[in-house]
């Protein structure tokens, strides 16, 4: 592994690289050394030997003429001395006499007789070269016409040289060749290792760099030198580490003021979270108020025996309740307001009869304290508008309502304008103008913060929940507009308002506004899913009075079986039934076929999550219990897209229309009497849906202060006795007779 | 550069003078001939057209025509057998320079006077016993002859020139020459040497023969003799003397390059000379019959690298050309 791991190194790479080529290069040259010099020595011997036979057979031509053998034997030692030659052999061919001088072992029937090829042949280790002798006559006449005289055989001569020699200088040739090859690998070896010392090097060094570099270290800089292209990566990576480092400071200076935001954030986060404790502290204290009044002055009810007094607790209690339920109100709109904004209707109305209905509202709480109301709106204001009334109506009615509030003598003018017409939008600007304490020109911005008021003493003096100009505020950014403030204090206030609403296309039936109610829903055929039977029993008076035909099913099962027979125009649904609850239920309808009807959802839980889950299941709006009579009608009329309203100012109302006194009297206490019982009789199986159908009647009937003991009750039943919780009950039992009674009157 | 290497001025070169000359004799023969008398034809019949040959011819033509201008010459080649037939039908006298030449023309038995020149006393010997029956017979028919072979006699007195302290003068005869064996001794001993004589016959080992003799001699001297000895034994003559360091006195240029000291021999200016006084004295006798001549000039040369290798001082050439002409 280590030696793979050597192996893999860039340094290693390089040297095989470099070696393999070089050492391949040494081999083929040592190779092709040998074999050239292999040839060359055979050459060298070969030629050795056919210069000696030649010279031989030239100069034997005297001796072998004469038959001079000692001369022979001297010319064979003066060649013998070459170290090659080992022996020769004349052969004379006139007397047939061989002269043999040195060391030859070759007879004439092993000689080839090839005398024109003279190629020399090899036998027992040793080159035979052979030649013949011949006498070249010569003309010694100036004038010869002959011509030259032909030449004579005088004999032959066989020269042998040992191969001994040549391979001992073979060996010699081979071992120099591989003296060379060694040296060759060497000196490769060497240069590739400088060659790749002087690449891998760098890397290393570069290497380590990075690795610094990686730890942190963005100081380190990589040198610049080696080949070309390392010192293009070398400055590259210093580069890149100073981008990094940069980078890095940008990153930190980056982190230090998101810190310092997160700080400020959290400041302000603190900050609205110590308003809003200081608000809930508020509530509770605002809540207990009125919540006091009632107590205590119901309990003065059962006992006063004067009428007159007793008319007057009435009132205390009934005003208590009208401010615990516009605080409430006002906590479920900023609730809604803050989630997720408002749903706006897009209704035709007359802006005249609107501001008109809005200030008769308020018309009395002004003549009470003395105050001039005047209204003044302007020519240039289109007479039929779009848009949501209602809502306008909550932002008109809370500046209205705040100037009447805080002006104890002078005037409250409420003056409409049209700022600006394009493209059948219509810029409003409403603008309350009052003579009024004023407001400090600092705690202004303040007065748009949710429970903020200009100071806690208001809310002494004043009563409210600092959440209206917030809500007013969020209702006119809805709109497309804003509210904005100017005041002098002791002088008075001047608070207004834009919003933007469209011009309307098509005007109304005057007649159909002002349909008579037992009209109003003629021919439509409703569904109503509730599983409460005085819900159910109060939801079918209403809406019959209102025309419609109704059909009633008990469950979510059953409602969507209804829905599968009958063909209803509009579906009232309520959210948590047996069986199937309303939610899936809805679901279930929107499946079966795609011209299910409109479902309206009914739901005594204020939380936005229960309003979306109807929403989502296929509802077109949810309604929350205690049911508004002119909310609901209207609604319905929505999804009809009826043009046709129920106006606010509609006299009579559910309770009023629907139910008695005493059936709801009698339907609550049938359900106290059933908790009562179930109670003493140990068995909590049914308490649950006892309670679920209480808390129904509660919400129904708008009785918050009853649904308050009713959820404290389910709340804690489980961890009291029997005789703690029939107190309890007897103690709903009295709230609910105190409620008939004011009621009754 | 030379413009006489151009065309067509290379012609006017000195090498081609000969020619020229030949030319200008061709054409101005004939008018001057019959200005006064009928011109003699000569008709020269050469073996081969080397420049010795045709150096015989013109020269010998050059010096008829400086001593008189009435001569007409043919030139011939060995084999031209019309011409040769033709030249032997109008020529007056007919010259032929080697012994192929002679052969050709005597084997037509002419009827005009012959001179045969440059050819060894052997081959003519040879060509007049085939078609003749002998030399004298061939003399008579009117053929003469200029004999290529130097006196020995002169060899020897150059030997003496050249080395004056010479006491051994060796010989080599042949066949042919063996009958001269007594007059080559005379000539030695007139000399005041000692002559040492072998006699080389074809089936003898000319080394044999000629190494005891060589070895003894103080200069040796090859006698010329019919070719097949002269061919058998030059060679050996050659590498004994330079082994013995005998010096060699021989008969031809030849044998002076092949390694002996000096040679006396006819050169073709010689013949040349003597083809002239003989075509200018008629060329034979008053009868008619042609007569043997021995070369009446001769040539002196010498090998210089041998005289040194052998330390003998040479002197002028003109001293042994005049000592051996007195």
């Amino acid at each position: 592994m280590r030696f793979q791991n050597k192996l893999n190194s860039i340094h290693a790479r390089l040297l095989i690289t470099g070696l393999i080529p070089l050492a391949m290069l040494s081999l083929v040259l040592g190779w092709y050394m040998i074999s050239t010099q292999s040839k060359e020595l055979l050459a060298n011997m070969h030629d050795t030997g056919r210069v000696a036979t030649n010279q031989m057979a030239s100069s034997a031509e005297f001796a072998l003429y004469s038959g001079n053998q000692e001369m022979l034997r001297t010319l064979g030692d003066s060649i013998l001395d070459i170290p090659s030659v080992s022996g020769m052999l004349f052969y004379n061919s006139a007397d047939g006499q061989t002269v043999r001088i040195g060391s030859i072992d070759i007879s004439a029937e092993q000689m080839p007789w090839d005398f024109d090829s003279g190629k020399p042949f090899f036998i027992d280790d040793h080159w035979y070269f052979y030649s013949q002798i011949t006498l070249q006559h010569r003309s010694m006449e100036d004038y010869d016409e002959v011509g030259e005289p032909v030449s004579e055989q005088l004999g032959w001569v066989v020269v042998s040289l040992t191969n001994k020699i040549l391979l001992h200088k073979q060996r010699r040739a081979i071992f120099g060749a591989l003296i060379v090859i060694t040296l060759g690998l060497l000196v490769a070896a060497w240069i590739s290792m400088r060659i790749g010392r002087s690449i891998s090097r760098p890397l290393e060094g570069l290497t380590q760099v990075v690795e610094v570099m990686e730890a942190g270290g963005l100081e380190s800089l990589a040198s610049e030198e080696g080949p070309l292209e390392l010192r293009k990566l070398s400055f590259g990576i210093n580069q890149l580490a100073t981008s990094v480092k940069q980078g890095n400071v940008r990153m930190q200076s980056e982190i230090a003021r998101a810190t310092a935001q997160l700080q400020i954030t959290l400041i302000d986060l603190e900050d609205a979270m110590e308003a809003q404790d200081q608000f809930l502290a508020r509530m509770s204290h605002e809540l207990r108020t009125p919540l006091t009044a009632v107590i205590g002055f119901s309990k003065l009810m059962s006992t006063e025996l004067d009428d007159r007094k007793r008319d007057e607790h009435l009132r205390v209690i009934e005003r208590s309740s009208t401010m615990l339920l516009t605080m409430i109100d006002d906590i479920l709109e900023f609730s809604k307001a803050h989630l997720g904004g408002f749903t706006l209707e897009e209704i035709n109305f007359d802006i005249n009869q609107w501001l008109r209905d809005t200030m008769a509202i308020h018309q009395q709480r002004a003549d009470e304290k003395g105050l001039e109301f005047s209204l003044d709106l302007g020519d240039d204001v289109p007479s039929q508008l779009c848009g949501d009334p209602v809502r306008l109506t909550q932002i008109l009615a809370n500046l209205i309502n705040n100037a009447i509030k805080f002006t104890d003598e002078g005037f409250v003018a409420v003056k409409l304008r049209c700022q600006s017409i394009e493209d059948d939008i219509v810029t409003l600007e409403c603008c309350v103008n009052d003579s009024g304490k004023g407001i400090a020109a600092e705690k202004i911005p303040s007065l748009f913060d949710p429970f903020s008021q200009e100071d806690t003493s208001i809310n002494r003096r004043f009563g409210g929940t600092g959440l209206g100009l917030a809500i007013c505020q969020r209702l006119a950014q809805a709109m497309g507009g804003d509210v904005s403030i100017e005041s002098t204090v002791g002088k008075g206030s001047s608070i207004s308002f834009s919003c933007q609403l469209s011009v309307a296309k098509a005007e109304a039936p005057a007649a159909d506004a002002v349909a008579p109610p037992e009209q109003l829903l003629k021919g439509l055929i409703v569904l109503v899913a509730e599983d409460n039977p005085f819900n159910q029993k109060l939801i079918v008076k209403l809406l019959e009075g209102y025309g419609a035909t109704c059909m009633v099913a008990n469950n979510g099962l059953e409602a969507v079986e209804l829905a599968n027979e009958v063909h209803a125009d509009i579906i009232f649904m309520d959210l948590h039934m047996p069986v199937v609850d309303g939610v899936a239920a809805c679901e279930s309808i929107m499946q079966q076929s795609g011209d299910s009807p409109p479902i309206i959802g009914l739901t005594a839980d204020i939380t936005q999550a229960e309003h979306q889950r109807m929403l989502s299941a296929g509802a077109i709006s949810v309604q929350a219990k205690p049911l508004d009579e002119v909310k609901l009608v209207n609604a319905m009329l929505s999804c009809l897209s009826d043009q046709r309203m129920v106006s606010e100012s509609f006299e009579g109302g559910l309770l009023a229309s629907v139910i008695p006194v005493d059936e709801l009297k009698t339907a609550l206490f049938e359900n106290l009497d059933k908790l009562e019982n179930q109670l003493s009789a140990g068995g909590k199986s049914s308490l649950r849906q006892i309670i679920h159908d209480l808390m129904g009647l509660c919400g129904l009937y708008g009785m918050s202060q009853l649904r308050e003991l009713v959820l404290e009750f389910r709340a804690t039943y489980g961890t009291l006795d029997v005789a703690e919780n029939l107190s309890k009950v007897e103690e709903i039992r009295r709230h609910i007779e105190d409620f008939l009674v004011s009621k009754s009157q | 550069m030379n413009i006489f290497y151009k065309w067509p001025f290379r012609f006017i070169s000195t090498r081609y003078l000969g020619a020229w000359v030949l030319l200008c004799i061709i054409f101005t023969n004939p008018l001057l001939a019959a200005s006064s008398e009928t011109p003699r034809k000569i008709a020269f019949v050469i073996s081969k057209a080397s420049p010795a040959y045709q150096q015989v011819v013109t020269g010998a033509e050059e010096k008829l025509l400086g001593q008189s201008s009435v001569y007409s010459f043919d030139d011939m080649l060995q084999g031209a057998d019309r011409k040769i037939d033709q030249a032997i039908e109008t020529a007056d006298i007919i010259v032929t320079v080697g012994a192929g030449a002679t052969e050709a023309v005597v084997s037509k038995n002419p009827s005009q006077p012959v001179i045969a020149a440059l050819i060894t006393d052997s081959a003519f010997s040879a060509i007049a016993q085939q078609y003749y029956g002998s030399s004298e017979q061939a003399l008579a028919s009117g053929v003469s002859v200029i004999c290529l072979d130097q006196p020995v006699k002169r060899s020897i007195e150059l030997s003496k020139l050249l080395i004056p302290s010479v006491e051994n003068v060796g010989l080599m005869l042949g066949p042919a020459s063996l009958s001269k064996l007594e007059e080559f001794g005379s000539h030695v001993s007139n000399a005041g040497m000692t002559p040492i004589l072998v006699d080389v016959n074809a089936e003898d080992n000319p080394i044999k023969a000629l190494e005891p003799i060589i070895k003894r001699s103080d200069v040796f001297i090859p006698v010329p003799d019919s070719r097949l000895i002269n061919v058998a034994t030059a060679k050996w003559i050659l590498q004994l003397s330079y082994r013995y360091k005998v010096p060699v006195v021989a008969y031809s240029q030849a044998y002076l390059n092949a390694g002996a000291l000096a040679a006396v021999y006819t050169s073709p200016e010689n013949v040349a000379q003597q083809v002239s006084e003989l075509v200018a004295k008629q060329a034979g006798s008053e009868d008619g019959s042609g007569l043997a001549h021995m070369p009446a000039y001769f040539s002196v040369e010498f090998n210089t690298n041998v005289a040194e290798h052998l330390d003998i001082r040479l002197k002028d050439q003109q001293f042994y050309l005049d000592r051996l002409k007195d």
